[in-house]
């Protein structure tokens, strides 16, 4: 191969190494180009996979909400029973639950802040209803939550 | 600028004489093997070599005729074949026309790149001249001598090269092809002497022959074939390890970046989309496929009737948690109002504006204060405001 290149003319031996550098650039633009649009598509694709995800995610979560409120007023005891359950749990200390007409109580100490607020919003997504208010009262390093909801 | 000039010493290209010169001004000679030359010549330096004029053949070309250089190329190899002993398509032919030369060279194609590959090891800018170019630039019709050869320079650029043994019988050939040829004569020498006695004999060193050829050169043909050799150009630009490393490591980027990215994204789309999928089935397990997850779940809430909650999270937990220090000893919170009411027992009034300053970064606001302060200690109530 290389004697058939030497043997050939300066003129034709230029042209040649000048065709091969043109299809070798264009080798390259074209792969580049095709890798670069490549990243764009993919990533416009995770982007647009990523933000229905999200959408889905919250519609269920509006879905679950308001299955868990129409279960928790059809049949509010199988709702307590769980958060007793889950109560224990959370290793709650003292958990009391007191019903009335219009208003679910619920007081339990727990030291640990975050694991109490934990068990507040895995409480929301059992009875399906916003508390109306959270009271921490501290005394030391003790601390006991009352939080009300609305159950009307 | 640092120069190299290489002259041949014997027939073997491969013993060399070798002239050192920096900014025109000479440093030294010295003799060695041509193989030997990388230890000797650096790449930021010129290196011209000098072809022994016995190895070429040069043909003046009318200056009148106006053809391309590849018919005359063409013209050259029809005229010439009987002439050269060797296959003329083995030779390279160099056509050199400018206003004060018009010239064919012809030249051994493996004896000229072999030459060239082992100039290129120097990594040096390179120059490759017939040898006899040295005193045609000082005059055009010259002799001189360089080892044991006698070097005949031609008006038209023309020259050959011969050995001593051989000198006679050359001249008498010069004598009778070129009757006119009134050679400047560079050296002593009784035969040149007899031969040439109308000439002007004047005894000149190499080293004004080399200088005289560094300031002129640049209208001389070069016989150097420059093209692509990429351990000559990695020499030429002192281009290293640690350089080549670094390119090829950029360049590898440039090409892996896109690819692991690309191969990335795709998976964690893949991902989300599994997931999505996922989240159908734990609502139904009977959808079998989701084509369009937005619309499909906005279909199954419309189905149920349900009451769009306007906001599933509790605002204002983190806030709590940011305010979870031991002097503030009631925190009551109305979630529908988004307010807090602090009660604070004994906090240092520093630590109280410090928690104040820091209010508006947790997206809390002060609405009201009731406090009493005592050696430093703050004690009472507040109201903040918490925004989303």
């Amino acid at each position: 191969m290389k004697e058939i290149f030497n043997n050939l003319q300066s003129r034709e031996k230029s042209l040649l190494v000048i065709l091969s550098a043109i299809v070798i650039l264009g080798i390259i633009l074209s792969s580049g180009t095709n890798l670069y649009s490549n990243l764009q598509e993919s990533s416009q694709r995770l982007n647009s996979a990523k933000s229905d995800y999200d959408y889905v995610y919250s519609q269920a979560e509006v879905l679950s909400f308001n299955l868990a409120q129409q279960s928790f007023l059809l049949n509010a005891e199988t709702a307590y029973a769980t958060l007793d359950i889950m109560a224990k749990d959370y290793e709650l200390i003292n958990y009391v639950l007191t019903k009335n007409k219009s208003e679910l109580k619920m007081v339990y100490i727990l030291n640990d802040l975050e694991r109490s607020l934990l068990f507040i919003e895995d409480s929301v997504k059992i009875i399906g209803i916003m508390p109306l208010s959270i009271e921490v009262s501290r005394l030391n390093e003790i601390k006991r939550f009352t939080v009300i909801f609305n159950t009307n | 600028m640092h120069r190299y000039l290489l002259h041949n010493l014997t027939t073997s290209h491969d013993e060399i004489e070798l002239f050192h010169y920096v900014d025109n001004i000479f440093q030294s000679k010295k003799q060695l093997n041509i193989d030997d030359i990388s230890d000797h010549i650096n790449s930021d330096s010129e290196t011209f070599y000098f072809i022994p004029s016995s190895k070429i053949a040069s043909v003046a070309l009318d200056a009148s005729q106006k053809d391309n250089d590849e018919a005359t190329r063409a013209r050259l190899l029809s005229e010439m074949d009987d002439f050269i002993v060797s296959d003329i398509s083995e030779n390279e032919i160099f056509i050199h026309r400018n206003s004060k030369l018009n010239l064919a060279i012809l030249v051994d194609k493996s004896y000229l790149a072999s030459i060239t590959k082992k100039l290129r090891v120097t990594g040096s800018k390179i120059y490759i001249y017939p040898e006899h170019m040295l005193s045609f630039l000082k005059n055009e019709s010259s002799i001189f001598q360089i080892a044991d050869r006698f070097i005949f320079s031609f008006s038209s650029g023309e020259g050959f090269s011969q050995n001593a043994t051989h000198l006679e019988d050359y001249l008498k050939l010069v004598k009778k092809e070129r009757e006119d040829f009134s050679p400047k004569v560079f050296l002593n020498n009784k035969i040149l002497a007899d031969n040439f006695k109308n000439s002007e004999i004047e005894n000149i060193s190499i080293e004004s022959l080399h200088l005289n050829l560094i300031n002129k050169h640049l209208f001389l043909p070069n016989l150097y074939l420059s093209g692509f050799h990429l351990d000559y150009w990695i020499k030429r630009y002192q281009i290293n390890k640690l350089d080549l490393a670094l390119a090829i490591a950029a360049i590898s980027l440039l090409i892996i970046y896109p690819i692991s990215s690309t191969f990335l994204n795709n998976s964690y789309a893949d991902e989300y989309k599994n997931e999505t999928v996922s989240l159908f089935k734990k609502i139904n397990p009977n959808i079998k496929r989701v084509v369009n997850p937005r619309r499909q779940i906005d279909e199954i809430l419309n189905s149920y009737d349900l009451e769009q909650a306007s906001n599933l999270s509790i605002s204002g937990l983190d806030s709590i948690k940011r305010l979870d220090i031991p002097e503030i000893t009631k925190l009551y919170m109305n979630i529908n109002k988004s307010e807090a009411q602090l009660t604070l027992l004994g906090l240092g009034s520093n630590q109280y504006k410090f928690l104040i300053n820091l209010m508006p970064q947790a997206n809390l606001i002060l609405i009201k204060e009731d406090l009493e302060t005592n050696d430093g200690k703050v004690s009472g109530s507040i109201l903040i405001g918490i925004t989303n």
